[in-house]
């Protein structure tokens, strides 16, 4: 039964994450993904439609802080870019108006939601939470320049995208997170 | 299960199994990527339209209804980068004070084009695809680990769940605060940022309890797991899969060897 058991463990990529983190991550990737195709997603496309490209920095927020959120209440490498891809999933899946691109944006961004968060030590505080959303902000304008042809903007408004897109991500998607959070472990509801 | 809009139906698509129609997702979005003018791009899509049509049996009118919002996002793209391009050498025209170049025409609607094409292509995905077998599939076919997996599934089982709890709170809400007949954005933000903690709260506690219990089931002790449901892979799935997996090698082939007359452009961007 021990050899069994310490096979199982050997073979098992999983071996880090307990059941209650894997949970954890599946609740809040469901959330996320649903508010994403039918709350975020309508103001997503006002948004832009009156702004541009840089409206990003007024809706990708919305998309992208529970990643960051799922990243602060475990604190261990690859929750975020697991919520973030996996959250993108359950996008699709619930009608994104985006589509299959939504997959794309969930897998670069969540390497910058990800990125943010290891600078840190996985450390539960607003620094880190920030960084870790500005960062993934990063990964939301590539994908935007690449997927949507924005990267033929000339160079003088590229630059401009990249870091309004990442200090609105940072800003507001930062403090959201850390603020819930902070909240849910003030409310006893996760350790 | 939830928001999700999967609709059962007796077509080829149905049958294909979850990891085939992923692996045709993921050769039609990097061929979509790829493609550099309007002609390549509406090649792509019309494969696309032509799949979901015949082998998954979505009539026209509910794929235009369906896709009907991307329609709009592609429009909007396509307005948006005829106009904010940098200008071009060749032939252009004017529409009242802005400037608008063929190049820069021709650059828009292959991108608006691209962005139809992957909001159809998922919708049909979505269409076909029961998020109950798909688990499974992507487990036995996929070999992803079943923990895994089981996140997946958890997602989506939790959305129900949520959806009644949502419910409840909002009810109890409009008792207390007498807010149900309030309208609006204002009220509706309220709304959300009153729900939020609650539902979010409920459901991490919920998780610690169904954590104990699973692993008191012995969940993830051992590398496998029976399956209820009987798997069988379609081999349309293979057929489906390598036709989009051949259009997109003809792409490649096409660009790389700088097809007569046409200019040889960056596969991403187009520029």
């Amino acid at each position: 039964m021990a050899e069994l058991e310490s096979e199982s463990r050997a073979r098992n990529p999983l071996r880090g994450y307990s059941t209650k983190d894997i949970l954890t991550v599946a609740a809040i990737s469901a959330v996320g993904g649903v508010a994403g195709a039918i709350v975020v997603g309508p103001w997503a496309k006002f948004i832009e439609g009156l702004l541009g490209p840089f409206g990003a920095a007024l809706n990708n927020p919305f998309f992208i802080f529970w990643a960051t959120l799922a990243g602060l209440l475990i604190r261990k490498p690859g929750v975020a870019l697991a919520t973030s891809c996996l959250m993108s999933f359950v996008e699709v899946l619930a009608g994104s108006m985006d589509g299959s691109i939504a997959l794309i944006f969930g897998l670069i961004q969540g390497i910058g939601l990800e990125a943010g968060l290891a600078i840190f030590a996985y450390r539960r505080h607003l620094v880190a939470a920030m960084a870790s959303c500005a960062l993934g902000g990063v990964g939301c304008a590539i994908t935007l320049m690449y997927v949507f042809g924005f990267v033929r903007l000339s160079g003088s408004l590229q630059i401009p995208l990249i870091v309004t897109i990442a200090v609105g991500d940072g800003i507001i998607g930062g403090l959201l997170a850390n603020a819930i959070a902070t909240s849910l472990k003030r409310a006893g509801a996760f350790n | 299960m939830g928001p999700f809009i999967y609709e059962p139906r007796n077509s080829v698509l149905h049958q294909v199994d979850a990891v085939n129609k992923f692996v045709w997702l993921l050769w039609v979005t990097v061929a979509a990527i790829i493609t550099s003018t309007p002609w390549q791009a509406a090649v792509i899509y019309v494969s696309v339209a032509a799949t979901g049509i015949w082998l998954g049996h979505i009539s026209l009118t509910e794929l235009v209804r369906r896709t009907i919002h991307v329609a709009l996002v592609s429009a909007w793209l396509f307005c948006l980068l005829s106009v904010i391009s940098p200008s071009t050498a060749g032939p252009s025209f004017s529409i009242g004070f802005i400037r608008v170049s063929v190049a820069n025409l021709a650059y828009a609607g292959t991108l608006a084009i691209r962005i139809f094409t992957l909001g159809t292509a998922s919708t049909i995905v979505v269409l076909t695809t029961d998020p109950r077998r798909m688990v499974a599939e992507f487990v036995k076919y996929g070999h992803l680990p079943y923990k895994a997996a089981f996140a997946i599934y958890a997602a989506l089982r939790f959305l129900p769940l949520l959806q009644n709890e949502a419910r409840i709170v909002h009810h109890a809400h409009a008792i207390r605060a007498d807010v149900s007949g309030r309208r609006g954005l204002i009220a509706r933000f309220q709304l959300v940022r009153r729900l939020s903690i609650p539902l979010l709260a409920g459901s991490l506690r919920r998780i610690q309890v169904m954590a104990v219990a699973m692993d008191a089931r012995g969940f993830g002790a051992h590398p496998t797991r029976t399956e209820v449901d009987e798997l069988r892979r379609h081999p349309a799935g293979w057929i489906i899969a390598g036709s989009q997996f051949v259009l997109l090698l003809t792409l490649l082939t096409w660009k790389i060897t700088g097809n007569a007359g046409n200019l040889v452009r960056p596969p991403i961007g187009g520029t």
